[in-house]
């Protein structure tokens, strides 16, 4: 048997396929070894990424919706740091009795990736005074991620982090949730959602005019723009601005 | 073609460097000679991990250990990962870049393990070819680790320690002696550890791992990592030690991780091992 073969055969064994490679082998007796390791390096992962959500959800919930996902998901990569990146959703569509449970772990996910993003240069501040806004874009730094949220994920963060009961879960109306890394540490704020849709225009290539005019038609004034985006530059969330910024999303 | 090689042979001890020590390596104050990470946690994008690894090696030399190459397959190896490994090396300057005798994945899914190799004529030009490449690529000679395993195939050209052996006069790599592999595997397949030592090409080895391990199903033992050095490990490390000489050792610790000071005791103990052998060879 080819050295091919021989791997197919075992990687079948670990993913549950066929355990025709016991043929081959001398001793199989720790074949059940390397088909638990699998999965219990995958759960682990999961575990690591989303460990807020698996404490809202409790053990045994979330470990049942980690073991479904890591059945109809093998890994395809050498490095683990993607993998779950949609295990959000597949909350969401698991237990749509908790679309709050599937936004919580966005969040962490999203935090996690911001961790390790790459590394944005500065933004040039003096260059600022001549960009023609009417044309400019903006590029986002790594790691910035933006949605809209129906439950109130910041409260329950923090209330993970008190272990404090929570008196509402979803929020009167929806609010808008920000990630972004500053000084090595990733972060997030709730927002407006207007100011949420005004990032995820700008991420998509919209003009800054433009995204100014959908958020006017949503209701909001020029005034309050114009702050969302000082609080952009600020916190680092913008990376550069110009005609010719170069996406970064 | 010619490749930057490890640092030379010298007797050093060094631990694992495991988040919740981080500060110690941060600010220098470990008493450690070297520092090993795996590379694969430092093989990101950007932020906070390269900001620590840069810190750490401006006060320790710094050996790159990974556990993702996959020497070991029959789909050769992934370009994009050796990329980014170069690109890690490159930037930290490690004492040595090592990996596993192993293999993690075929056809396109990877099982995050160290899976065996089948010990035959055919997977030795597999995984020669492999590390030469990786070698090219890098521009440094690797150190390659023996793996634990948990099952062994029906049929084999030679025995493992014999594949080490040819793969690194093929190869020109470097050794990673794992002690405590060398003891799980031999209780598990029921080889004779010594042999296994005065099978291996002393001069290729430049760095020794010890560990704990847990008895698992089966009667089998499980390299766990979540245990002190256990005495049989001891006594293997010192009949390694006499036969490969000063060469760097480091303990490998990931799971029930004890505080610092407990780690370093280990470390001393490795040490009154390891000096009055140096001293009488």
């Amino acid at each position: 048997m080819t050295l091919m073969r021989l791997q197919h055969g075992l990687a079948d064994y670990i993913h549950g396929r066929s355990s025709a490679i016991a043929a081959d082998l001398a001793d199989p007796r720790g074949l059940a070894v390397y088909h638990h390791a699998y999965r219990a390096t995958l759960r682990a992962c999961l575990r690591d990424t989303y460990a807020r959500t698996a404490k809202w959800l409790g053990d045994e919930a979330f470990d049942a919706a980690a073991d479904v996902y890591v059945a109809a998901n093998p890994s395809h990569s050498w490095t683990l740091d993607a993998y779950g990146a949609d295990f959000p959703d597949h909350l969401g569509q698991a237990r749509p009795d908790d679309p709050e449970a599937a936004e919580l772990a966005w969040l962490e996910g999203a935090m996690r990736r911001a961790f390790s993003a790459a590394d944005a240069a500065p933004l040039d501040h003096a260059a600022l005074a001549a960009v023609d806004w009417e044309r400019a874009t903006l590029a986002f730094a790594p790691g910035v991620a933006v949605r809209r949220i129906a439950g109130d994920v910041p409260g329950i963060w923090h209330s993970l982090e008190v272990d404090r009961a929570l008196a509402q879960l979803m929020l009167a109306a929806p609010l808008g949730l920000v990630v972004w890394r500053a000084d090595l540490e990733p972060r997030f704020r709730s927002c407006d959602p207007r100011e949420a849709g005004a990032i995820m225009a700008l991420m998509a290539g919209a003009t800054f005019a433009s995204a100014c005019a959908e958020a006017a038609a949503e209701g909001a004034d020029p005034q309050q723009v114009g702050a969302w985006l000082g609080s952009w530059l600020a916190d680092g969330l913008v990376c550069a601005v110009g005609p010719a910024a170069q996406g970064a999303h | 073609m010619t490749h930057a090689t490890p640092t030379a042979a010298e007797q050093r001890f060094g631990l694992g460097m495991r988040v919740p020590h981080y500060s110690a390596y941060l600010d220098g104050s470990a008493p450690v000679d070297f520092v090993e990470v795996i590379s694969e946690n430092f093989m990101v994008d950007g932020g906070r991990p390269l900001h620590v690894l840069e810190q750490v090696r401006s006060h320790y030399p710094v050996a790159l250990h990974g556990v993702s190459m996959s020497v070991g397959s029959a789909d050769g190896l992934d370009p994009a990962y050796l990329s980014r490994l170069k690109a890690l090396a490159d930037r930290i300057e490690p004492m040595w870049v090592s990996d596993h005798l192993c293999w993690t994945g075929i056809g396109g899914h990877n099982s995050h393990d160290l899976l065996p190799v089948p010990y035959t004529n055919e997977a030795l030009q597999t995984v020669s070819t492999n590390i030469q490449r990786a070698q090219d690529h890098l521009g440094r000679s690797l150190l390659i680790e023996n793996p634990s395993s948990y099952v062994t195939f029906a049929h084999a050209d030679m025995g493992e320690w014999e594949f080490m052996a040819e793969m690194a006069r093929r190869t020109g790599c470097y050794l990673l002696l794992d002690v405590n592999n060398i003891f799980v595997s031999a209780a598990n397949h029921g080889f004779d550890a010594i042999a296994y030592l005065d099978g291996i090409p002393a001069d290729r080895v430049r760095q020794i791992h010890l560990a704990g391990h847990t008895p698992g199903r089966n009667g089998l033992l499980i390299d766990t990592h979540d245990q002190p050095v256990p005495e049989g490990v001891w006594a293997l490390y010192a009949e390694a030690v006499r036969r490969v000489g000063p060469v760097a050792t480091m303990i490998e610790r990931d799971d029930d991780i004890p505080a610092l000071e407990v780690l370093l005791a280990e470390l001393d103990y490795a040490r009154s091992i390891a000096q009055p052998m140096d001293r009488a060879a």
